[in-house]
């Protein structure tokens, strides 16, 4: 495993004002994640282990303390500069897999190469890397209708890993999966961060999938409440 | 895959609601182009053109009311008038009164004429020649001899209204014209409808060319000098006045087109926002998910905007494409209308800027409120 800070979160609160009332969802949270490291995040509903996925990723900024990726503090980058560092640096999972249901799963997985300069041969050699590591380069053609969850879950990683980020930030991925198809993920999941050295962190509420990640931190309320 | 065609994919998500949309707006540019054509038909002078070197004149108090025939020869000795001819609208019934057979019929001097619109009109010298030299002869437009599918030799056939007599016009020429308006017409000697009516000395209006368009306002004011306080006054202003007063005598027709023209651009651009708005606001989880993976909003917005083009352009083109069909080609006019519809490239231009202008507007309100969103607050929209 590459030895190494990748993500480094130091004194991280995040509120939000509601009229009058203000919510505290994180709470000074301190977190180093290595890279090549595979981290859970679990915790009940409402602990705020999403919005410190989003955090991570870049998708959100906090109210306070500092988000440094590679050495960067992407929380001090402006907007258009965070959208293009997370272009090429973070991949996403979602839950619900979120693929754009009028292309097929090669164009969906083509969609995050469209904003690079690489040439139409470039892409497509990109993409069907992708597609074959997550076993669907039979599956090109096919639509997000016409392919079963865990399809398309999988052509959602493969998005995620096409233009080859050095993170992976997972929601909930196995979330709306049967057994036998987020076991598929997972083990999808474990051979990227074993063969690929992909950085994974996961928010789940589930322990058989926490148990595939090298490290599981709990929050509550918006503190790490154990490692 | 480029992202023109991810746009066209985007706008076909909803095939029906698209196809609708489309029909909508190629329907409502339809009628701004049908109210452009209009417009054009009634307001056909142009300033800058030959017919600046033409003057008209006619009864002073309505141009249904005749000048006598004597006046020819006074208007020919009015210095810097260089030709006239009595220029009479005829009317009357073809075959019957559908609007397949409407045309403009006009007697006219056939030597004169042909100075009159010298380098407008042309036609074979045999056939010019062998008009001026029959007394029953015509001569046709191109356009209208092809819709009417006459041959030169046939014999024409017009019960009168206005005159109480029926023409029978030996067809002699087919002119083609500059102005595709002018090929809608029929001329016939002035010296036959004469005969037929009995030698009444009546004429419709003088048509004349003058030296210079400078001394129009000399002209006119001579002729109507020498008409004053006599039974049949006259009236002389240009061609294109005579066309705006012609114009005028209908009402406020163009304002009331052009007020029609307007509400159906409203409610154009209310259809196309409307439908954009609701075709944006059912993907704020994928727009949110676009820019998480690295869609700027500028990006997101230029695609939008893109998408909304397209449905106008589509709608333009099929508003255009009915258009063509059914006035260029197939010479649809509506009922009572004396000049063809056409579409010309400045209706489309009117269409497509309308199109395109709505297009923008449209994809813009919606756009700009899927390039400001907010990711987080975007996906939160599924969870």
């Amino acid at each position: 495993m590459p030895s190494g800070t990748l993500i480094a979160i130091e004194k991280v609160s995040k509120h939000y004002q509601r009229d009058a009332l203000v919510i505290r969802v994180l709470d000074g949270i301190d977190i180093t994640i290595d890279r090549g490291d595979f981290l859970g995040l679990m915790g009940p509903s409402g602990s705020g282990k999403t919005t410190l996925l989003n955090l991570i990723a870049g998708i959100d900024r906090p109210t306070s303390g500092r988000v440094v990726v590679e050495g960067k503090e992407i929380s001090s980058l402006s907007d258009a500069a965070l959208t293009r560092w997370r272009s090429s640096n973070v991949g996403f999972i979602f839950q619900l897999y979120n693929l754009i249901p009028v292309l097929s799963a090669f164009e969906n997985v083509e969609l995050p190469l469209l904003l690079t300069k690489l040439s139409k041969r470039q892409r497509r050699e990109h993409v069907m890397t992708a597609l074959t590591l997550v076993g669907l380069a039979d599956r090109t053609s096919h639509y997000p209708r016409q392919l079963s969850g865990g399809q398309e879950q999988r052509v959602a990683i493969a998005r995620a890993i096409v233009s080859d980020p050095a993170l992976l930030v997972a929601d909930e991925p196995t979330g709306d999966l049967d057994a036998k198809s987020a076991q598929e993920i997972l083990d999808l999941l474990g051979k990227l961060n074993t063969d690929l050295k992909k950085t994974i962190v996961m928010v789940t509420h589930d322990p058989h999938a926490a148990e595939r990640a090298h490290k599981v931190m709990h929050l509550d309320k918006g503190v790490l409440t154990r490692n | 895959m480029k992202l023109w065609r991810f746009v066209i994919k985007s706008a076909l998500r909803n095939k029906r609601r698209t196809f609708l949309t489309i029909v909508s707006l190629a329907i409502s540019l339809f009628i701004v182009n049908t109210l452009a054509s209009v417009i054009r038909g009634f307001d056909g002078s142009d300033p800058t053109g030959p017919a600046r070197f033409r003057l008209i004149s006619r009864h002073k108090v309505s141009l249904t009311n005749p000048l006598p025939e004597s006046y020819w020869e006074k208007i020919k000795q009015v210095p810097h008038v260089e030709a006239v001819t009595p220029w009479s609208w005829f009317g009357g019934v073809y075959k019957d009164s559908s609007w397949e057979n409407q045309f403009a019929r006009f007697s006219v001097d056939p030597e004169i004429y042909f100075k009159l619109v010298e380098g407008e009109v042309t036609i074979p010298e045999d056939q010019k020649k062998a008009f001026i030299e029959d007394r029953r002869g015509g001569i046709a437009g191109k356009s209208l001899a092809a819709k009417q599918g006459w041959k030169i030799g046939d014999t024409i056939s017009i019960k009168g209204d206005i005159y109480p007599v029926t023409i029978d016009v030996v067809l002699r020429g087919i002119f083609t014209a500059k102005k595709v308006d002018d090929e809608n017409n029929l001329l016939f000697q002035h010296m036959y409808l004469e005969e037929l009516t009995g030698r009444k000395g009546i004429v419709g209006t003088y048509w004349m060319r003058i030296d210079s368009p400078e001394n129009s306002a000399a002209v006119a004011k001579t002729i109507d000098t020498m008409t004053e306080n006599s039974d049949a006054e006259t009236l002389t202003e240009t061609e294109n006045q005579f066309l705006a007063d012609f114009v005028s005598m209908m009402g406020n027709v163009k304002g009331l087109i052009s007020a029609i023209g307007l509400c159906v651009g409203v409610v154009i651009l209310m259809l196309a926002a409307n439908t954009m708005a609701m075709a944006v606001r059912e993907r704020t989880t994928e727009v949110a998910v676009m820019k998480a993976i690295g869609f700027t909003p500028g990006k997101i917005l230029g695609l939008i905007v893109g998408e909304s083009l397209a449905i106008g352009l589509l709608s333009l083109a099929l508003a255009c494409g009915m258009g063509f069909l059914l006035y260029n080609v197939m010479d649809f006019r509506l009922p009572g209308l004396w000049t063809p519809m056409v579409l010309t490239p400045m209706t489309v231009l009117i269409a497509a800027t309308i199109a395109i202008g709505i297009s923008l507007v449209s994809g813009l309100i919606p756009g700009i409120s899927a390039a400001r969103l907010g990711v987080v607050e975007g996906l939160r929209k599924v969870a």
